[in-house]
């Protein structure tokens, strides 16, 4: 579902934060002869809305700061992060990079506990190719956010 | 000196003292006194209380140790207090409050020390029978003493007022009358600038006109709000029923409001709060065309704008994570 704003009509906007959740869902099926099927399915769709949205920044922007807080939303029994096609995250950044002054600060946290870890996460983007550009051109930063606690599960 | 075998000092003679006060045997007790006053002399002559207030500030998430610090000397005592009762947390349903009402009694100086006041309130004795069985723990059993505390208190800044219930929201018409006067009459105190509202349903909004000196307002776990025109008993009368301005609001965080984010939204609008808002927060999921309207109504204004619309999960996996969640929602409410 689109997020129905024009961040251009904002004229005294300087600090942005939008958080990006992300979820995995995986679907394990036990077979009656003991074998185990496991299908994985990601949702995109709030990637997606806040790319849209970020595209409405104006430039030049009155935007210092921009805080991305990416949730990553896993089962609980998930030890490592299952296969993701950051492409949508990589066209969000790439065009917000244009807008804010400071760059922008891409904040990692679990957002359901899980025997993953935040720097598990931090390390994956790190390793992504577009992103480990962006980091070295100093326009973005990305860290781990272990005080963020969740709030309640439907709000995933 | 006196060395012993192999050169060890055995015993040292000075023609220093070692101590520059000086003991009476006339009375022990009046000597261990002196030695206190003069270590308390000493400490205060040592460290400026600048410096011990910094150094508590920095304990001020560890009561232990505070406490501990409070029982080195007179001084250091004193100092504490203050880092003790900075923010202090008290809830109706727990013997606690009691406590605290005869601290307050007996120190009434603590009473402008306390600067951010946590309440909690159990579901109360006069709620609907049918609700209350729900609570088998817990039942509200300080509500004088809690409002006494929270009448008494002349230097609040911030103000969190929590339901607690495992199972339903705790909701303002079934608190005691005297509990929600004295929340109303804190909310008038012109030191008070955060107001903390959290799983607590049918406050009236409305009412916050009056209290000109809150700037910033949290929302959070809310299903109902009441945006009906004020009348609560207690407040003031000037303007009562009137749909008055709540522009003072300058920062506005919605926590978690799903059902009733409409209503807020409307109320929001309603009251002028858009025209002067800076900061918003809302973490929410279906912010609806109410949310969005509101949304839009601030942006010549918003410096600051963090938004979390997250997404619907399905049932299986909501199951799974509940068990790991505090939650005071139900999912059917959704």
């Amino acid at each position: 579902m689109p997020i129905p704003l024009n961040l251009a009509e904002y004229p005294k906007l300087q600090h942005l934060c939008i958080h990006i959740n992300i979820r995995f869902l995986e679907d394990i099926f036990h077979r009656r002869d003991g074998a185990i099927i496991e299908t994985r399915r990601t949702s995109y769709s709030s990637v997606n809305a806040i790319s849209q949205l970020l595209q409405t920044l104006p430039s030049p922007s009155t935007l210092r700061t921009l805080v991305l807080h990416v949730k990553i939303h896993v089962r609980m029994s998930t030890s490592s992060l299952p296969t993701f096609d950051w492409l949508p995250l990589e066209r969000a950044l790439s065009s917000a990079c244009l807008v804010s002054a400071d760059g922008i600060e891409l904040k990692v946290s679990l957002g359901t506990p899980s025997k993953m870890k935040e720097c598990d996460v931090v390390k994956l983007l790190k390793e992504d190719v577009v992103l480990s550009r962006m980091a070295a051109r100093g326009v973005l930063n990305i860290r781990e956010e272990k005080d963020w606690s969740p709030g309640l599960p439907w709000a995933i | 000196m006196i060395l012993g075998r192999g050169g060890r000092v055995i015993k040292h003679q000075s023609t220093e003292p070692i101590f520059k006060f000086s003991f009476t045997l006339a009375s022990p007790f009046t000597s261990v006194k002196s030695f206190v006053t003069n270590m308390n002399s000493k400490s205060e002559s040592t460290l400026p209380p600048e410096v011990l207030d910094l150094i508590f500030s920095l304990l001020e998430s560890d009561i232990a140790s505070l406490k501990a610090c409070s029982r080195v000397n007179i001084l250091f005592s004193v100092h504490v207090e203050r880092h003790i009762y900075r923010e202090v947390t008290v809830d109706n349903g727990y013997p606690q409050a009691k406590r605290l009402y005869n601290i307050l009694l007996r120190k009434p100086h603590l009473t402008s020390m306390v600067q951010f006041l946590h309440v909690g309130i159990s579901v109360p004795l006069n709620a609907p029978r049918s609700i209350r069985s729900f609570f088998s723990r817990r039942v509200a059993q300080f509500d004088e003493e809690l409002s006494a505390i929270i009448l008494s208190l002349t230097s609040l800044e911030g103000l969190t007022v929590r339901g607690n219930s495992d199972d339903a929201q705790v909701i303002w018409p079934w608190l005691d009358g005297r509990l929600r006067s004295a929340i109303l009459h804190a909310l008038l105190s012109p030191s008070l600038k955060n107001f903390t509202l959290e799983s607590l349903d049918e406050f009236p909004l409305f009412s916050l006109k009056n209290w000109e000196s809150i700037s910033r307002l949290t929302l959070s776990k809310l299903h109902s709000v009441n945006v009906e025109p004020f009348s609560e008993p207690g407040a003031s009368e000037s303007g009562q029923g009137a749909r008055a301005d709540c522009s003072h609001i300058c920062s506005l965080a919605i926590t978690l409001c799903c059902p009733c984010i409409l209503n807020i939204g409307a109320w929001a609008i309603s009251s002028g709060i858009a025209s002067q808002l800076r900061e918003l927060t809302v973490h929410s999921l279906g912010i609806g065309d109410e949310g969005w309207r509101f949304i839009e109504a601030c942006q010549n204004t918003l410096t600051t704008l963090e938004l979390d619309t997250g997404f619907q999960c399905e049932s299986e996996f909501t199951t799974e994570i509940l068990a790991h969640f505090t939650c005071n929602y139900s999912l059917q409410s959704l």
